[in-house]
């Protein structure tokens, strides 16, 4: 059951083997990172501004 | 010596537990995650170029002539494989996680098996017409050599293909993540044959293909060019299906933004201009059929064995995809490696060996279905990380399954991304019927699947804000608290 924090009570036991690769995780260097601003810049790029060029430069063109 | 031996034995140990890691459905860790943006890029771009780009490329050119089928097509499928990483993305990369996972804060630790199958029904459906795209393709190639004995033709040969295929491929899956690179670094070739293809082409036949039109393209041209924007962005949200397994093993999040975008997302609407080129000028698509009346005996011969082995790419990417997504399921974790591979191709196997035409001819069918599912699924996903969890996302919580866990929601279901879900799916059909390509209200301007993956993301976001949110399931941050 939750706590009214939504945190279980007691916390569920899990294979040590992914028991390891979580409290690594959790640790945070063996974490991946998320998108920064760089990526985000591409990604906005390639996936909205580019497309966008290329749509009007299609009707338009 | 003593000591030596435990470090050695330790290290072995180590070394396995890393080996098996990419075979599992188990976070990896940063130091097993070893794939750089060119690895990465590479293998992304072998699994997207396959004779798929032709038949999109056949639907493309029915609407569309070849400079708007180009742009609309190249645009559509970029826009798709943006939703796509932004909705698997994140968490994937994060914690070393494929897409079915990823899916765990969104639909519980029970309500996963939605997507799961969806991954599922997708990877088998794409790969069974790969397989027999492969089989069409080395008939041709037996016959261009002239080693086709007499009688026999594509229909004898499929069954017997489609097994050999999936016995390759089962034997390059046995080294796991490894084995989709190794065989990546060489097929990456086929892209460059397949430019080279359409080079052919497009020299040769340019008068042409600027006066051809398209055959099926209605009156109204602003529902074509829509078609042909929703085509391109459908194809690529089949992505969604493969990207978690392969962009895991990358490490960091800051490094995968162009790999994807560019390696992933751009090569099939380029390779698909084969497809749009073949069939407004030679009605036929495939350019196994056509490369002999272009480029001669030779050309034919070069391009078939490349049009054959490039199936191989993505049907090894898709089937280890597809496994690791099964091994959500406890039983299927316990497994051997090799039993998961067998559980996953033996439906492509048996797909391709017996009913191949019936796959086969509902290409379009397969590709609007595929659009009815990940559309939705994206919207969910995209809301759900960045709105709701404002990026908290647990990974321990992603792997709890008792009930009361954090992403319990009720009896293991959240019912807001299941609503969701549903609304997406009558929402797409109505925009686009996925049978008859016919259209309603605002498809001609908005297309069916960006309409449908907001949407969902809308309710969804709607319904966890009005039910589970009060009722404290799923943890989410609550907004009343973080004010206080």
């Amino acid at each position: 059951m939750n706590d009214r924090s939504g945190t279980p009570a007691t916390r569920e036991q899990l294979h040590p083997e992914l028991e390891r690769r979580i409290a690594a995780l959790e640790a945070g260097p063996d974490a991946g990172s998320d998108f920064d601003a760089r990526s985000w810049l591409w990604l906005v790029l390639l996936g909205v501004v580019g497309p966008a060029a290329l749509l009007l430069w299609g009707w338009f063109g | 010596m003593g000591l030596v031996r435990l470090t050695a034995g330790a290290r072995d140990m180590s070394k396995a537990r890393e080996a098996a890691a990419d075979t599992g459905v188990w976070p990896l860790l940063r130091r097993e995650r070893t794939w750089g943006p060119w690895r990465l890029g590479i293998a992304l771009a072998t699994a997207a170029a396959a004779t798929w780009c032709y038949l999109i490329g056949e639907y493309e050119g029915y609407y569309l002539n070849f400079f708007q089928g180009s742009l609309a097509l190249t645009a559509g499928s970029m826009i798709g494989m943006l939703l796509v990483l932004l909705a698997a993305g994140p968490t994937c990369i994060r914690f070393g996680i494929e897409s079915v996972a990823s899916t765990k804060p969104q639909f519980g630790s029970r309500g996963w098996v939605i997507p799961a199958l969806m991954q599922l029904l997708s990877i088998i459906g794409w790969n069974a017409m790969l397989l027999i795209f492969f089989a069409k393709s080395l008939t041709q190639l037996l016959g261009v050599l002239g080693w086709l004995p007499a009688g026999v033709g594509a229909l004898q040969l499929v069954p017997f293909t489609t097994m050999i295929a999936c016995a390759i491929v089962l034997l390059v899956l046995l080294w796991g993540a490894s084995g989709v690179t190794h065989l990546s670094n060489i097929l990456v070739a086929h892209v460059f044959v397949g430019f080279w293809m359409l080079y052919l082409l497009v020299s040769q036949r340019w008068p042409e293909l600027v006066a051809a039109r398209p055959a099926l393209a209605k009156p109204d041209a602003v529902w074509n060019y829509t078609t042909g924007v929703e085509i391109g962005v459908t194809s690529l949200l089949s992505w969604w299906a493969y990207i978690g397994a392969l962009i895991r093993m990358a490490p960091d999040g800051r490094r995968i933004a162009v790999p994807v975008m560019l390696g992933m997302g751009l090569p099939v609407p380029l390779l698909s201009l084969i497809g749009v080129a073949g069939i407004l000028v030679l009605k036929n698509s495939d350019p196994s059929a056509w490369l002999s009346t272009v480029g001669g005996h030779l050309y034919a011969v070069v391009g078939l064995s490349f049009v054959a082995a490039a199936n191989f790419g993505t049907a090894i990417a898709g089937i280890y995809a597809s496994a690791i997504g099964l091994r959500n399921f406890r039983r299927l974790n316990d497994l051997p490696w090799l039993v998961v591979l067998l559980v996953t191709i033996m439906p492509v196997a048996f797909l391709g060996a017996f009913v191949p035409e019936l796959v086969f001819n509902h290409f379009g069918t397969i590709l609007a279905l595929i659009g009815v599912c990940f559309a939705p699924l994206c919207g969910i996903q995209i809301a759900d990380y960045y709105v709701l969890r404002h990026r908290r996302i647990d990974i321990r919580a992603i792997y709890e399954t008792q009930p009361g866990c954090r992403y319990y929601f009720w009896g293991g279901f959240n019912p807001a991304a299941i609503v969701a879900t549903v609304v997406g799916v009558a929402l797409y059909a109505y925009l686009l019927n996925p049978l008859t390509y016919e259209s309603h209200g605002p498809y001609r301007f908005l297309t069916a699947s960006l309409p449908t993956t907001l949407v969902s993301g809308l309710v969804h976001v709607l319904l966890t804000r009005l039910l589970v949110i009060p009722a404290r399931q799923g943890d989410y941050p609550d907004r009343a608290r973080s004010q206080t």
